[in-house]
């Protein structure tokens, strides 16, 4: 008999037949028998309820409605006390995922398990279904809505297609990270590539992928991911290793591991890493252009935790340099501390007093490691009023450096340096509104200043560790330092004035910014001085480029987005003779149709003469041709070496329970010697609950 | 000509405390919210739920690098640092007219002021009132990719850029809720 | 006489208990062998007490045959029962109680309801019968497991419920 009945106060059993007899304990209805018991409903034509074991027994067409499922069935005996019991032959409905399982017994040998033998599972219409995993045994766990398929095997349209010895699939319709799909891939590059993965859940928080990879041209890949959601840390640890490649003999991986989460204390805890065999290594197995053209890959593992105004971070930064691989010169923060405070003074200056800490320990395995921490007390008294407010700010950023390591013989050198400054910015604002029916437009006029001054110190001696000088994009108007890092700071007189018009609109409950138009540029009163490398020149101009935002959105549905620069002293004729230009146009219909395009170039000037950095087109769009049938395309192209980057149509049948998704890719593959390409073939079938699959393009990449 | 000042703004009726609530809890952006709103003197940033009359329901704000030109070799010429973020102010809603004796001792009940503009009641959280809410509030920049310089410099680029975006939207999100537009 | 003990009890009363009736209003028909009695009658019988509107006893040779009640309704207590139901027939060489009419029967938190309850009182069976065609006359039950009879002994003793 199954295990001992556990007794469960609960409601009563409740009972309605045409006619039910009692004899001592036991309880015989028949004739449209219904009876209910808290959460579970169960019809029959006859029934049998012993009232001392709380077994039920129920012949001729049976139906049971329990708490997830429905089942109908010839007969059954549950016992309505524990909720245990088998049902024969039954016909389940799993109702949150609209899937079927039929089988010869289910037997629900725990609250929220049950098992059914030699069954057949499909989220499709039951008869004659498109798919079915035929399966030896099911195990479903209705409390993390998960079936294990025990030697499975794939019908398609009634013909096995694989077979495989276990097969676990969530029978929910939740988005589940990291479920890949047996997908099918016929590349150039890689050969027949074929995945089929495996998944298993493993507990109830941790659950599991493993998958085989098969490349004809490269070999075999394992891959194991596993995820577990801690109370306080979630984790995410990925691995694939393809042991001695065909192409090149080598051994090639990629490793990552994620973890999030709060540690005693409330110190917040964020662990990314990732590492990877070589630099093609992404782009070749990758699937992806962007994900391939990675200059380094950054592991970090940072600890923070705030009090009140005070925030404190610790981190430690690892760069795999993928470009000059794994050069043993690159530069590592090991650890970065940092500390960042804002505290409110009152009394007379109605002001804050801001602190700024970090210490850098910059290591490496060959050349000079250095130890570099600066600390940049200032004071700063905004005021608001309504015609617009004022903030000056004085302090003193002061910056020690001491090299260790690396050259014998020079020994310890240290190295300061001390700057004042001082800004002030000034903002105000004018608006008028239109009401019309159902809506409004708000029109909004922003002018901004922003008064720079920093006195020039030689740092001609000072190491460049994390420092670069590249070119100002809007936001660098309003920033204390030109530079990326603190290596270099600035020597400053300048005055930045910008002019921002804002159209705000909102219908019903929708806002969204419907005009934007930025402008703003930089007066020097003084030359710059302070350069990256000691030799180049310093700058004389007396006013920055002329940077501009702008946006149009007149309906929220479509959007023109960009940001561009213009030299006054080049006048340009046409878009890709601007110093910087960048628009980017996206348009989605309700009925599912999305369309981006988008255009940016650069262009340096380093003697005069105008010299393409980067120029590139990029389209993607997604037609809705009717209820089952999505069409896709994406088209990038480098104008400046006039070669596609990326070609991708595709074509997505979907018919309720199963799809298909067939789609053409041809891309730049990453290769020291310019110009090699891999055309892949892709052909992915989805059936319903058994993974995650995204039709279409992703929405997220069309914005 | 109908154009005036506005001044800075303000939170809605009734709200002195908020707390900020995120997902995923620490990012960019959170830091450039508790930043502003640590130094809005007309509201005070509180860290448990319980003493706050709005919620400040923030989701995404995790900046994301991606390649926005790619050069022959297939190397990254250009990258682009996004930050999406949708928000929701949120109201505990208290029921209906404020308890006479009441089961919650000493809280005050505050019933919303009529001339308040009804909002609607947020489906998916019966329990709040939904004061300002915006989604799909995008900031992003982009920034050239110099093979020549060092990956340390280029994640300090990166770090910069994606703190430049995050401030930005925390200014968007507070002016949103402020000038009540 | 004094009351069987309880392990007896089960059984019901035994036939040789004597009917008490009170009314306000009997006459006799011998010829039909009938008593009738009408108007807040009280009948009772060991621990068995029917209230009704109307009630018809009829005798044979070996002493009284059937009891008929009418009422709006009839009730009927014994020990933890009780029943209710438009007409009553207790037939006591049967010994058995015919509750007909929107008849319903609790015992304990049980209860049973049906267009007709006959139960047994020298055994633990009941029956409850549907009415043909009307809707509302199904039979239903409600059952509070751990309260059948029997339940509390085999509880004490420890022993699981016997299985089959």
């Amino acid at each position: 008999a199954p295990a001992p009945a556990q007794e469960t106060e609960e409601g009563p059993v409740t009972m309605e037949a045409d006619r039910i007899s009692l004899d001592g304990n036991r309880v015989q209805a028949c004739g449209n028998v219904q009876t209910r018991r808290d959460g579970t409903r169960m019809e029959a034509d006859r029934v049998t309820y012993r009232r001392d074991t709380g077994w039920v027994d129920l012949e001729g067409d049976i139906r049971v409605r329990d708490a997830g499922y429905e089942a109908t069935a010839p007969s059954a005996r549950l016992n309505q006390e524990t909720g245990l019991g088998e049902i024969r032959e039954p016909r389940l409905h799993l109702l949150d995922s609209d899937a079927w399982i039929l089988g010869e017994r289910l037997d629900r040998y725990a609250p929220e398990r049950f098992r059914m033998d030699s069954a057949m599972y499909t989220a499709c219409a039951p008869d004659a279904p498109p798919w079915a995993l035929r399966s030896g045994t099911i195990y479903v766990n209705q409390e993390s809505s998960f079936a294990h398929h025990w030697n499975t095997r794939l019908e398609l349209a009634g013909i096995p297609v694989l077979y495989t010895p276990y097969f676990g699939h969530y029978t929910d319709e939740e988005r589940h990270t990291g479920f890949l799909y047996p997908s099918v891939e016929f590349s150039g590059s890689r050969g027949t590539d074929i995945t089929v993965p495996f998944y298993w859940n493993i507990a109830p928080q941790m659950d599991a992928t493993l998958g085989l990879r098969n490349m004809t041209a490269h070999g075999l890949m394992p891959q194991l991911e596993l995820r577990h959601l801690g109370k306080d840390v979630e984790t995410r640890v990925y691995g694939e290793h393809l042991a001695d490649d065909k192409a090149t003999g080598d051994d090639r991986y990629y490793y990552a591991a994620e973890q999030r989460g709060t540690l005693p204390g409330d110190v917040g805890y964020l662990l990314d890493a990732e590492r990877v065999s070589d630099p093609e290594y992404l782009s070749l197995f990758g699937r992806d252009l962007e994900r391939g053209s990675q200059r380094y890959l950054t592991s970090v593992l940072s600890l923070s935790r705030g009090w009140g105004n005070y925030r404190a971070d610790a981190s430690f930064t690892y760069l795999q340099d993928l470009q000059d691989f794994n050069a043993p010169d690159t530069l590592q923060a090991l650890p970065r501390l940092s500390l960042q405070g804002d505290q409110p003074l009152f009394g007379a200056f109605p002001g804050y007093l801001e602190l700024e800490g970090e210490y850098v320990h910059f290591y490496r395995e060959e050349g000079d490691r250095y130890h570099r921490s600066f600390v940049d007390p200032s004071l700063s008294l905004p005021l608001d009023t309504r015609y617009g407010s004022i903030e000056p700010r004085a302090g003193v950023h002061a910056t020690a450096y001491r090299r260790s390591g690396g050259t014998p013989g020079t020994g310890d050198r240290d190295q300061t340096r001390t700057l004042p400054h001082f800004s002030l910015r000034a903002d105000s604002r004018i608006h008028r509104i239109w009401d019309f029916g159902g809506g409004a437009v708000r029109h909004s006029i922003e002018p901004e200043l922003f008064y720079l001054y920093i006195p020039y110190e030689d740092q001609d001696d000072l190491p460049v560790l994390d420092t670069k000088a590249s070119p100002l994009r809007f936001d660098d108007l309003f920033e204390m330092n030109r530079f990326s890092g603190i290596d270099r700071i600035n020597d400053a007189n300048q005055l930045t004035t910008a002019l921002t018009n804002r159209v705000d609109a909102k219908r019903g409950q929708r806002h969204w910014e419907a005009g934007l138009l930025r402008l703003g540029q930089i007066h020097y009163f003084r030359d710059r001085r302070v350069t990256l490398d000691p030799g180049t020149e310093r700058t004389t101009s007396a006013t920055s480029n002329y940077f501009a935002e702008f946006g149009l959105r007149p309906i929220p549905e479509v959007a023109l987005r960009g940001a561009l620069e213009y030299d006054p002293d080049r006048p340009a004729f046409a878009l890709n003779q601007m110093d910087y230009f960048q628009s980017q146009l996206t348009a989605s219909h309700p009925s599912g149709h999305r369309f981006s395009a988008r255009y940016l170039v650069r262009n340096a000037f380093a003697d005069g003469s105008p010299e393409t950095v980067t120029e590139e087109y990029r389209t993607a769009a997604q037609v809705d041709l009717g209820p089952s049938w999505d069409a896709f395309g994406r088209y990038r192209y480098s104008a400046l070496f006039r070669e596609p980057l990326e070609r991708e149509i595709g074509l997505d049948y979907h018919a309720g329970c199963w799809g298909v998704r067939l789609a053409y890719q041809d891309r730049l593959l990453r290769r020291s010697e310019a110009g090699e390409r891999d055309t892949t073939v892709y052909l992915t079938v989805r059936l319903r609950t058994l993974g995650e699959f995204e039709f279409g393009t992703d929405p997220s990449d069309l914005q | 000509c109908g154009y005036r000042f506005p001044g800075v703004g303000a939170f809605p009726a009734g709200v002195e405390r908020v707390y900020l609530e995120a997902e995923p809890e620490d990012s960019q952006l959170v830091r450039a919210l508790e930043d502003a709103l640590n130094r809005d003197r007309a509201v005070d940033l509180v860290d448990s739920r319980a003493g706050a009359e709005a919620v400040l329901r923030v989701e995404g704000g995790e900046a994301t690098s991606s390649a926005a030109a790619i050069g022959a070799t297939g190397e990254a010429t250009e990258y682009e640092v996004t930050l999406r973020a949708d928000y929701r102010l949120l109201r505990p809603r208290v029921d209906g007219v404020a308890p006479e004796g009441g089961e919650a001792p000493g809280e005050s009940e505050k019933a919303p002021e009529e001339g308040e503009a009804r909002e609607e009641t947020d489906k998916a959280e019966p329990d709040f009132e939904v004061l300002r809410e915006r989604s799909g509030l995008v900031e992003s920049s982009t920034y050239p990719y110099d093979p020549a310089t060092s990956p340390a410099a280029e994640e300090a680029n990166k770090r910069r850029a994606a703190r430049q975006a995050a401030e930005a939207l925390a200014e968007g999100i507070l002016d949103s809720i402020k000038s009540g537009f | 006489q004094e009351s069987p003990s309880p392990s007896t009890a089960q059984d019901g009363p035994s036939r040789e208990e004597p009917l008490v009736v009170e009314s306000d209003e009997m006459t006799i028909r011998d010829a039909d062998q009938e008593a009738i009695y009408t108007g807040n009658v009280v009948a009772t019988r060991g621990d068995m007490v029917l209230r009704a509107r109307r009630v018809v006893v009829s005798y044979g040779e070996e002493g009284m045959r059937t009891i008929r009640a009418f009422g709006a309704p009839v009730t009927l207590d014994q020990g933890e029962r009780h029943g209710e139901a438009e007409e009553a027939l207790y037939d006591a060489r049967e010994g058995t109680v015919l509750l007909t009419g929107s008849a319903y029967l609790e015992e304990g938190p049980n209860s049973l309801e049906g267009a007709r309850i006959r139960y047994y009182l020298d055994e633990e069976r009941t029956e409850v019968f549907s009415g043909e065609g009307e809707e509302n006359g199904r039979a239903r039950g409600v059952f509070q497991p751990g309260s059948e009879p029997g339940a509390r002994e085999s509880r004490e003793q420890g022993g699981a419920p016997d299985d089959e």
